[in-house]
């Protein structure tokens, strides 16, 4: 009987143009996503291909210069030598950590637009390395970018209204549901089906034309964790679709006429997937603004002059706190490169309070966003689908103190060298420390992803409920 | 067969059906007249189970039919002043699908298309679309779908206005051989003709009330429309 509504749904919507019409817009539109996506994901990895390569050139070249000097030659330059740590550490061997594109990537650019997939690590202080983010706006919800995960949060949702906005209504306006009343079959039963066949209809349609955008994006699906992830991916294109044709079925089950329920779904629509996110950015930016760069940059420069001030006394104080990095013998108070760098770790201190109200700030946007996420579904769509692509906050964040774990590591290797001006050989070039990307635990990506899809489907399934209970009051006459 | 007690049905304080009594034994065609707004549709879409009973109720073969819904309808067939059919589908798909419905799975094609022919659909009118049919080959596959699911009971909503004089003889002649079968009519109607000609019982139906019930037998041609001007407009 089921089988028997779906299969008349189905010829329904093969006899109707709709269905052709969203076909094929929907297979534009998603293989332009797709060639979209999968340039920026190429522009990326470009881009950290030629930071590798810059380094790797970077350490042949000093190891040369370091092999030569060891011959009786001399440094190539006057003001470089590659012998001098802080040197080493601040530009010849100066490297960088770089986050490795999910396999994913080029299905959701997510937040890889604003938020930085590579650092530089040179014996700075931690902020001025972070100073250099853009920290523009981590909470911008909308996804300003034409990608797969746009394509499903925003327009799959268009094309599941437009084939169901008239899902009772248009029956009852065309005669056929009276028709069908007067068979043994409740109108409950009769809903659930003519929904089940769109439904699927609508999803294989997605689930088909996504796994063709993710071939055309060269998508290696063999990768680890690659093909769960695009099964996760179908999951949550399955469960917000859910919650989009329960809506449909709710507005229709009010028994209002066809284009009333257009109106009012289009104004659903918006709300939920245009206004909810932007309003819920813009209040989470003006709640917690983040302090701008240029103040950044100001109290580095304030805090720089500062402890230039204090100078050698910044030495003496700094060897008074941390004397297993004090060299042997004498304290030379004027050494260049050891004031240097403990008037680096002064800054640090210095603009501490202010780093940390940013660090603050991006929290309380984030928690705004968990709050206000329950009122969309489409914010949760595309946090989930920017999980799944390995573009979503919660992997920059993670990625950004996987950095700072690496540049403290950077950091004490050198300045003891510095400080007793340890001399660098081409075989300790070989021992510097290296950054390899320690990914968060799959099970947190999961957890996270998981408890969206939750979210979600809990939504859609009240909503399903609400109109399934609306049903019994649907009014067949009049 | 159809049973209404006391079956009223309020909007507001407005009685659209106000406690009718009526019962229609297998073989009988009861034929409600009144005018517009009489109640005449109301009846028919409380034994559908369409609008909900006020008081009293609506019973099909001795079941209340808003306690049992659906096992009532597999008993009634209905068939509106418009028969809406799926205009993409072609005559035979349509009263496959519906029959169907109705949980009559057992019909080979042949079958379906016997249905359809007995009913007057031409053999070549049967596997065209719907949207090509006139509303007389409409309502003549209504009837289709009444016999593929053998219906008990049939419930017609002025099923004729709008029909040409041949197709709505055409369409009182299926009628009469269906009751003959057995099955019991309900038939709302402004055709006072038809209503002398198939029917075998008339009842006159004002704002909501029935206000005379006859059998035909009692009545000459003639006096039928007298009656009816005199109970209406008396
Ligand atoms: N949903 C409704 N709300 C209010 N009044 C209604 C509704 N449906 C029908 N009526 C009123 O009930 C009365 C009986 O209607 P109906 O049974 O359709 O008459 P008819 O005999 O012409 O078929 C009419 O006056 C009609 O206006
Ligand atoms: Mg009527």
């Amino acid at each position: 009987m089921l089988l028997r509504v779906m299969r008349n749904e189905w010829r329904g919507l093969a006899a109707d143009r709709t269905l052709w019409a969203v076909t094929i817009l929907l297979a534009v539109v998603m293989l332009f996503a797709a060639s979209n996506g999968a340039r920026w994901s190429a522009l990326q990895q470009e881009r950290h291909g030629r930071l590798v390569a810059d380094q790797s050139e970077r350490l042949e070249e000093t190891r040369d210069q370091l092999l030569e000097i060891a011959r009786g030659g001399s440094p190539r330059s006057r003001f470089l030598d590659p012998r001098n740590p802080a040197q080493v550490g601040q530009s010849f061997a100066a490297g960088y950590a770089l986050l490795p594109p999910a396999p994913l990537a080029p299905l959701s650019v997510g937040q890889s637009d604003i938020l930085p997939a590579h650092y530089k690590i040179t014996l700075e202080s931690r902020e001025a390395l972070f100073a250099g983010d853009e920290l523009d706006n981590p909470t911008n919800l909308l996804a300003g970018r034409f990608d797969v995960a746009f394509v499903i949060v925003f327009l799959y949702p268009l094309v599941i209204l437009a084939l169901s906005y008239n899902l009772l209504s248009g029956e009852k306006e065309g005669g056929t549901l009276a028709l069908a009343l007067a068979q043994p079959i409740s109108l409950t039963r009769l809903a659930t089906a003519k929904i089940l066949g769109c439904g699927v209809v609508v999803l294989s349609l997605t689930a088909a034309l996504t796994l063709a955008a993710t071939v055309a994006a060269s998508v290696d699906l063999g990768a680890p964790g690659a093909f769960s992830s695009l099964a996760a991916y179908f999951g949550i294109t399955a469960v917000y679709g859910l919650f989009w044709f329960s809506l449909a079925l709710l507005v229709n089950a009010f028994g209002r006429g066809s284009a009333t329920n257009a109106v009012i779904l289009a104004g659903a629509w918006l709300t939920l997937a245009l206004i909810v996110p932007s309003a819920t950015s813009l209040f989470a930016a003006t709640l917690y603004p983040v302090p701008s760069r240029v103040e950044m940059i100001q109290s580095v420069r304030v805090a720089g002059q500062e402890a230039s001030e204090l100078g050698s006394q910044l030495l003496s104080a700094y060897f008074e706190d941390h004397p297993e990095m004090a060299p042997e013998g004498e304290i030379d108070p004027r050494d260049y490169y050891s004031l240097k760098f403990v008037m680096e770790d002064e800054i640090s201190r210095q603009i501490a309070p202010l780093t940390e109200r940013f660090e603050a700030q991006i929290r309380g946007q984030q928690s705004v966003v968990e709050k206000f996420r329950f009122l969309s579904p489409a914010i949760l769509a595309q946090q989930a689908l920017n999980d799944l692509s390995g573009t979503g906050y919660s992997r920059f964040d993670h990625f950004r103190s996987e950095a700072g774990r690496f540049a403290d590591e950077w950091k004490s290797h050198f300045l003891p060298q510095i400080f007793r001006k340890t001399v660098v050989t081409a075989e300790a070039l070989g021992e510097l420390p290296r950054f390899s990307y320690r990914p968060e635990r799959p099970s947190a990506i999961a957890e996270r992803v998981g408890g969206t899809a939750l979210l979600i489907a809990l939504s859609a399934v009240l909503l399903l409920g609400t109109a399934l209970w609306a049903l019994r009051r649907y009014p067949l006459t009049a | 067969m159809l049973e209404a007690i006391g079956l009223t049905k309020l909007y507001g304080s407005f009685k659209a059906l106000d406690s009718l009594d009526l019962s229609i034994e297998p073989g009988q065609v009861f034929c409600l007249l009144g005018a517009n707004g009489a109640g005449k549709t109301t009846t028919i879409n409380l034994f559908l189970n369409f609008i909900e009973a006020s008081s009293g109720e609506a019973r099909v073969h001795g079941l209340q039919v808003a306690e049992n819904p659906l096992e009532t309808k597999k008993h009634l067939a209905y068939i509106p002043e418009q028969v809406m059919l799926y205009r993409h589908l072609t005559g035979l798909e349509n009263l496959e699908y519906f029959t169907a419905l109705a949980r009559h799975e057992e019909y080979s094609q042949d079958q379906l298309r016997r249905f359809l022919n007995e009913a007057g659909i031409s053999a070549d009118a049967i596997d065209r679309r719907v949207s090509t049919y006139s509303k007389g080959m409409r309502q003549k596959v209504g009837i289709a779908i009444a016999v593929a699911k053998r219906a008990k009971a049939l419930l017609l909503d002025e099923p004729t206005s709008g029909l040409d004089p041949k197709a709505s003889s055409e369409f009182s002649e299926l009628l009469k051989s269906m009751s003959g079968e057995g099955v019991a009519v309900l038939m709302a109607t402004h055709d006072l003709f038809r209503a002398k000609e198939t029917g075998t019982h008339v009842g006159f139906m004002k704002q909501g009330r029935l206000v005379a019930r006859l059998t035909t037998a009692e009545i000459g041609h003639a006096d039928l429309e007298g009656l009816y001007l005199e109970h209406m407009h008396g």
